[in-house]
């Protein structure tokens, strides 16, 4: 039973991510064939897409472990892996084939700033929730046994 | 809370004096009514044993069938999820999940998780996930007192 939970609950936070991921990829493409003209994505780069996002959100509950603090070198290693991941994957399966180069740069800048800004959310607004939340729950239990 | 003991012949009497929104008169209800009670469940070699509410670390119903959890065991109880919840809320028993109750009193600390849900770390070391359904009802009981 403990193996399942453990592997029901990794599952339910890998997928949220992974499902995140493929939903921004998608979107950014959608943008870039509307722009080029085109109505249409291949399935072939639907299913890429979802798999460079599956990979990486497996790497990342290995590099960022839940019950584990976040360090800077795992902050690092997850930046990288993230580059690899997207901006390689986007050159290796033409994601986004014939984009001039400000583009690719803009799309660079986009995936370093939606990084940093989850980045910020995991690791401190989450962070800073639970410690409110631990603290609520004491401040609860000793409510609720000062007098048992 | 002030607590003043007469003692006499007679009849036990409990009084209780004080606003009926207080969570702490409504917990002390609770544990007069409550506290006491057992639930009749069978551990791993068929054997039933007596519950009580603060003994039960977590519950989970899997199969129609409910499983509770304690520190050290786990027995199957023929009673409903809903109605152990139902019993025993006021004692710090919350939902957490279509299939799952937490002792809140068992709970070491809570993580909150992206995508709006907690995970709560139980003192046998043993992590729940409370699902973004059961969150709002999470936090308002933790500042709601009950």
């Amino acid at each position: 039973m403990k193996a399942f939970l453990k592997i029901y609950r990794w599952s339910m936070e890998m997928k949220l991510r992974m499902a995140l991921y493929t939903f921004v990829a998608i979107f950014i493409k959608i943008v870039f064939n509307l722009l080029q003209g085109e109505n249409t994505i291949e399935i072939t780069e639907l299913l890429s897409m979802w798999g460079i996002s599956l990979l990486f959100a497996i790497a990342e509950t290995v590099i960022f472990p839940g019950e584990r603090d976040c360090t800077k070198w795992r902050s690092f290693l997850w930046l990288i892996l993230a580059n690899i991941c997207f901006a390689g994957g986007a050159v290796l399966f033409k994601w986004f084939a014939g984009i001039p180069v400000w583009g690719g740069v803009l799309l660079l800048l986009l995936l370093e700033l939606g990084l940093g800004m989850m980045w910020f959310g995991d690791r401190f607004v989450l962070k800073m929730d639970s410690a409110q939340l631990t603290q609520m729950l004491k401040d609860y239990q000793q409510r609720n046994n000062s007098w048992d | 809370m002030e607590l003043r003991a007469e003692y006499g012949p007679g009849e036990v009497r409990v009084n209780i004096h004080g606003p009926e929104s207080s969570p702490e008169l409504q917990r002390v209800l609770a544990l007069l009514q409550f506290g006491s009670e057992k639930i009749w469940a069978q551990d791993g070699q068929g054997i039933t044993a007596g519950i009580s509410p603060d003994k039960i670390v977590w519950a989970e119903t899997l199969e129609d069938k409910l499983f509770i959890y304690t520190d050290s065991a786990m027995y199957k109880a023929d009673c409903s999820l809903a109605s152990l919840e139902l019993r025993w809320w006021q004692l710090g028993l919350f939902r957490c999940g279509k299939s799952t109750v937490v002792n809140l009193n068992a709970v070491k600390s809570l993580r909150s998780c992206p995508g709006g849900r907690i995970e709560a770390v139980i003192r046998t070391g043993e992590k729940i996930m409370i699902s973004r359904r059961y969150v709002p009802a999470l936090r308002e009981k933790l500042q709601g007192g009950i």
